[in-house]
């Protein structure tokens, strides 16, 4: 039976914390008893998420002058529907920890992804968005749905991967050709089942089409834009080795000041480093 | 009118487009002529390029690359043209991104000679 975006992640909500993690700190935020210590009693429960947490907040994400050392504190400077998002983008990177694959690296998949969470969430600021957490999440997911693909159907992604590489074809337009659907469907597929928001959902879904999304285009085009300017400055990869199709419109609801992109690339190059670490180490 | 970046800048030139900070706030006013105290600004503030009034470049790249090693100038060019082959046609944001990429890839590849972007 040929997959399908649905068959790909069937079951995938039971293989990952991430639902759990956010439903209950969405339940404690939404009851309106969502002070900072229960926040921290809630997070703290979980002393890999609390590590990772203050590791983040304590790097040049945010660039705080002084140390802050507690989940409370760290839910006061930052705020409680950030920190609920930047606990989201830890969960899902260590709920993947295990994977491995003999076709891509998993390193420089997450390498990818990063960069391009940070880089939305810049681009976020630039556009005034009051929860650039948001976007940092929508941009480590962005490509997540390869990942499902390479562990649900690897030897079919391997000949993706192997035809895109002798033809010089853009891997996107070899998976559209090959299984009918695309990583971005994949990946909204699997946001969707983790009942994630329906912006970051979209978001991810079409991040290569971000003009033919039938509302968040803005999240979309974020999305679409760091994707776009990750693959320019190279960092990891997610089995693309080419910029894909830019939207040239997708700059336009951005609305990056002129000197917007040379910060980009300033920013991105300084907070890369710390900000990996801070996710990926034991 | 041409993008220069902080390390380029020097006294007389003059403004094409306003400075603003990351908020949005105006630093700098547009047509102003720079010196000493305006580029110490620029570097306060942390302000990677600017706008000048100045012969419009024909090609992208800026003067940076004039000092560049000419095999190393070429192979950044190939790599990032190779880069961005489907990257679809080339708006001003398109061009800007390549220029930069371009000359990323240059510091890469001269700092540590084989190009490898290991971080």
């Amino acid at each position: 039976m040929a997959p399908t975006p649905a068959s790909l992640v069937l079951g995938a909500e039971k293989l990952s914390s991430v639902p759990l993690v956010y439903a209950r700190l969405n339940t404690a935020i939404s009851s309106g008893k969502a002070s900072a210590t229960f926040l921290g009693t809630i997070i703290g429960q979980d002393t890999a998420l609390t590590a990772r947490l203050l590791k983040l907040v304590n790097s040049p994400f945010y660039g705080f002058p002084g140390k802050i050392d507690t989940i409370p504190r760290a839910v006061m400077v930052v705020g409680t529907q950030q920190l609920r998002d930047l606990a989201i983008a830890t969960t899902v990177m260590d709920s993947f920890k295990g994977i491995s694959s003999r076709h891509i690296s998993i390193e420089e998949f997450w390498k990818h992804s990063v960069a391009c969470g940070i880089t939305a969430r810049i681009i976020a600021g630039f556009g005034r968005q009051s929860n650039v957490e948001k976007f940092f999440v929508a941009g480590l997911l962005h490509d997540v749905g390869r990942l499902v693909m390479f562990q649900k159907i690897p030897e079919l992604c391997n000949g993706i991967l192997e035809k895109a590489a002798g033809t010089g074809a853009l891997m996107l337009e070899v998976e559209q050709e090959v299984l009918g659907f695309d990583h971005a469907t994949v990946g909204g597929a699997l946001i969707r089942s983790w009942r994630l928001p329906a912006n970051i959902e979209t978001a991810v879904a079409w991040h290569h089409a971000p003009g033919d999304a039938v509302n968040y285009t803005y999240e979309a085009s974020v999305v679409h834009i760091a994707d776009v300017i990750v693959h320019a400055m190279e960092i990891g990869s997610t089995g693309e080795h080419q910029v894909p199709e830019c939207d040239d419109d997708a700059w336009d609801v951005l609305g990056l000041p002129s000197d917007g992109l040379a910060r980009i690339f300033d920013q991105v190059d300084r907070q890369f480093n710390d900000v990996f670490l801070s996710l990926t180490s034991q | 009118m041409k993008k220069i970046s902080l390390r380029q800048v020097q006294p007389g030139m003059q403004l094409a487009e306003p400075v603003l900070d990351i908020c949005g706030r105006i630093l700098l006013q547009k047509d102003i002529e720079l010196n000493e105290s305006s580029i110490r600004i620029l570097k306060t503030w942390g302000v990677p390029e600017i706008s000048i009034h100045g012969v419009c470049e024909q090609t992208d790249e800026s003067s940076d690359l004039a000092d560049v090693d000419p095999g190393i100038l070429e192979r950044a060019k190939a790599e990032i043209s190779t880069l961005f082959r489907h990257a679809g046609s080339e708006g001003s944001h398109l061009k800007d991104l390549k220029r930069l990429a371009t000359a990323r890839k240059i510091r890469m590849l001269s700092k540590d000679g084989d190009g490898s972007n290991s971080r």
